[in-house]
């Protein structure tokens, strides 16, 4: 229906199209499937989520992006200052439209069908440019329309209708300025990279937009209500000029009456950049970016590669060597610490939940007690250490395992499985013990080399018998974890939403925190600190023992 | 053929349902070392879901199969180990470069990674992989996958190797690498167990060739046999065994529909 309006509402232009040599019936095909075909992509811009088939792709789509654009109104209506509020508004609603249209385009773009679908078939060069420019547009526009909208409503209620076509008019700034930027990235990223490695690049900037939100989404409020944010004096920070989203968010200074000459300066930047951003995408950007896209490969068109990750294949495979003791331990080993990192959808699953650990600290101990507002950082720093509070995040860098073991088992290639179930494997316990080896030594071990090092600098020696107690404790939640939250070997399911774990993981959570508790009372006597220590590190070796015996039955091949 | 061995594959009464569709309805066979089977049959007569059963993905059946002696239901694990199995479609995982692979599934099979190693380095070079030993196969080619996949097939010498459609994708040269490994390991006495739909490689490589259809072996001999029961080529035995007797009726049919 809305594809309809839109198709419609392009053929208005269909005598200039004909002008320009468009065949104009065909645009309309390919202009349509091509909606359609959006329309039934897999859900992509917020890379949290399972692939799932839909109807309706693009407006879901749409909708999210609303949603994420309502989570922008926090900072129209929580800096006091109009100005500075629309200029951070239109900084993050940049930096949004830069990553979502980063991801979007590497499907739209990056999508080398059209070179054996369409270019076969007597569709001339420019129909086919032309749709694919339309295409674009017609994307570009649904993605910055739904980030836009509830800044648009908030910006017409609380200002005249001049505010609201002031603001219209700014988003239109934005994007295009948005369009270069990701162009310009787009450039740069093939220039220098391999298509296959340039996706893994959009796939770091999918998480890298998982953790901007979620860090938003935690420490924005304070921040923002902070005094140095509030304090903050246009006109005198210098360094704000320079900034594009000053420029737009001037635009609505003129539209206050404000016709000063800062105000007048940057927006006319604001109105000029368009102009040189349109010249430079048409002129000088769009004949190397059509000549990058020629040569994206086809399936039987192979690239010469080489692994980039060989070095740190290389690194597992030693570490295999000393932390495992059979051909079929060290094949799980070296095979789990090789898919995580190569895996495009386990990536954008679990990194960010690594990054969530100390956002969610600084959050907890920085950000949360607002009865401590008078206390300076250095302070509230002092007083995690004399507290002992910094083993919370000890224990809550666990969660992270949590998340590896609920998606270790999904892959996209999971057909591929066939070969656990054509090989003899006598004992699959084995197996499993070095994917928990693997998952724990790069999952959580990271962390506590980062608190042993921080601890060690901060604390001194006293430090390494919590270190020691977390680890054993961290070890034995694996082996639990991995027990009962893992229901096949890894990579060898397809995706789904969820494991249908969560009592079991309730449990495993109120367990390890129980835990925790535990360590944080018993954390005055060193003595007590020291033979629990060793007491649960004699557990987990007698878990793991018990582990490696496991028959893992509920591993099914799944067709 | 008449032969005085012990089969090494015997299949009694094998069924298989998928719900309520019966997709094996008693399929009897043996097969005996040494010998190259050539496993025919339309799509959907159950050529996958025999191969399937037999190399242990799927475990629920009706019916009894032993393999070199041994009960597929008591021993699988024994079974497994002197079975290599090469899939239809290009299945692996393909961030993995082929030495990688080839490390993994050796080791599931219990090897030593020296000898994977050594192995897999050479198998590769002889299916001209050499140059891409350490690169991501996610850039590879289906041949090459397929190739790969022949490889790991292989890897740990088995006795009894169970194809289906192994030629898919692969390049002329290849083929007939393959083709000739397969007479060469026939000759070493290992047994071949060959799903295809390509009738002229099925009537080359086979000694004996077992077509199935609907669920039951309908034709069972060497292609001399066959074609002197039968017909003039394998492609029409195949045809006339599975109802398709009109072939030539049918490609008709298909240019008449531009009238």
């Amino acid at each position: 229906m809305m594809n309809n309006l839109i198709v419609r509402f392009t053929l208005l232009f269909s005598p200039l199209f004909a002008k320009l040599g468009v065949n104009t019936t065909q645009f309309e095909i390919v202009l349509r499937t091509k909606l359609l075909m959006d329309d039934r992509r897999p859900l992509t811009s917020f890379g949290n989520k399972p692939k799932k088939e839909s109807n309706y792709s693009s407006w879901i789509n749409f909708l999210l992006l609303a949603v994420m654009g309502g989570v922008l109104l926090l900072f129209l209506f929580s800096v006091n200052k109009p100005y500075l509020s629309y200029t951070i508004y239109f900084g993050v609603f940049m930096a949004m439209l830069c990553l979502t249209l980063i991801a979007d385009f590497s499907v739209l773009l990056l999508d080398s069908r059209d070179n054996f679908i369409i270019l076969p078939t007597p569709v001339n060069d420019r129909t086919l440019t032309v749709t694919r420019i339309v295409h674009i547009g017609i994307s570009v526009f649904k993605q910055a329309l739904g980030l836009a909208l509830p800044g648009f409503i908030f910006t017409l209620l609380t200002k005249t209708a001049i505010g609201g076509v002031i603001f219209v008019l700014q988003v239109s700034i934005a994007t295009v300025l948005c369009v270069l930027l990701v162009n310009m990235f787009y450039l740069i990223a093939m220039h220098f990279l391999p298509v296959k490695r340039f996706k893994d690049i959009v796939a770091y900037l999918q998480i890298v937009f998982s953790i901007l939100i979620f860090a938003l989404y935690y420490t924005m409020p304070s921040i923002l209500e902070s005094a140095m944010v509030q304090q903050i004096d246009f006109a005198s920070t210098y360094w704000l000029w320079f900034t594009p989203s000053a420029w737009i968010g001037a635009l609505q200074e003129l539209g206050a009456g404000d016709f000063s000459v800062l105000a007048l300066s940057l927006s006319a930047l604001a109105l000029i950049t368009p102009f040189i951003a349109l010249w430079l995408i048409t002129g000088r950007f769009s004949s190397g970016f059509n000549v990058m896209l020629a040569g994206l490969p086809t399936e039987d068109n192979v690239r010469e590669e080489k692994v980039v990750a060989h070095e740190q294949v290389a690194f597992g495979h030693k570490l295999a060597r000393a932390v495992t003791r059979s051909p079929l331990e060290s094949a799980g080993f070296e095979f789990v610490w090789a898919l995580t990192g190569r895996t495009r959808e386990f990536k954008i699953k679990v990194y960010p939940s690594m990054a969530y650990v100390p956002v969610y600290f600084f959050f907890m101990f920085f950000v949360r007690n607002k009865g401590q507002g008078a206390v300076s950082f250095v302070e509230r720093w002092q007083m995690i250490l004399d507290q002992h509070t910094y083993l919370f995040i000890f224990y809550f860098s666990l969660f992270t395992l949590l998340t590896v073991f609920q998606f270790i088992t999904q892959s996209e290639k999971y057909k591929a499985a066939w070969v656990y179930f054509v090989a003899p494997i006598q004992q699959p316990g084995l197996l499993m013990s070095g994917v928990l080896k693997a998952a724990f030594i790069k999952f959580y071990m990271p962390f506590m080399l980062v608190f042993t090092a921080l601890g060690l600098s901060f604390i001194g020696y006293p430090v390494l018998n919590d270190i020691l107690l977390s680890t054993a404790v961290g070890g034995i939640a694996a082996v639990l974890i991995c027990l009962f939250t893992v229901t096949g070997y890894p990579f060898s399911q397809p995706l789904k939403k969820t494991e249908g774990r969560f009592i079991a993981n309730l449990i495993l959570i109120g367990l390890i925190s129980a835990i925790g508790f535990g360590h944080y009372l018993a954390v005055k006597y060193e003595w007590l600190v020291w033979l629990l220590a060793g007491l649960f590190s004699g557990v987990f070796f007698l878990l793991l023992h018990y582990f490696k015996k496991e028959s893992w039955e509920k591993a099914e091949f799944k067709e | 053929m008449m032969n005085q061995q012990e089969p090494i594959i015997c299949i009694k009464g094998l069924y298989k349902n998928y719900g309520d569709k019966q997709v094996l309805k008693g399929v009897d066979l043996d097969v005996y070392p040494g010998e190259v089977i050539g496993y025919i049959g339309p799509n959907g007569a159950g050529k996958s879901t025999t191969v399937k059963i037999l190399t242990g993905l799927i475990d629920e059946f009706e019916g009894t199969i032993s393999v070199d002696g041994k009960d597929l239901r008591n021993d699988t694990l024994s079974i497994k180990s002197i079975i290599g199995y090469v899939p239809e479609n290009a299945e692996l995982y393909d961030v993995l470069t082929p030495l990688e692979y080839l490390d993994f599934v050796g080791k599931l099979y219990g090897m030593d990674e020296q000898l994977i190693t050594a192995r897999a380095t050479r198998l590769l070079t002889a299916f001209e992989l050499s140059e891409y030993l350490h690169k991501r196969m996610d850039t590879f080619s289906k041949g090459m996958k397929q190739k790969v996949l022949l490889i790991a097939g292989i890897i740990h010498n088995p006795k009894i190797l169970v194809l289906d459609e192994p030629l898919s994708g692969l390049d002329a040269n290849a083929v007939i690498t393959v083709k000739e490994l397969i007479s060469l390991m026939a000759k070493e006495g290992k047994t071949i167990f060959y799903c295809s739909h390509m009738m002229d490689v099925v009537e080359k490589v086979s000694d004996r060739i077992l077509l199935i259809n609907n669920g039951v072996i309908v034709a069972n001999g060497t292609f001399e046999q066959l074609k002197s029961e039968q017909a003039d080529s394998l492609e029409h035995i195949f045809a006339k065994l599975t109802g398709q007797i009109d072939t030539s009726g049918n490609a008709a049919r298909i240019i008449s529909a531009f009238e």
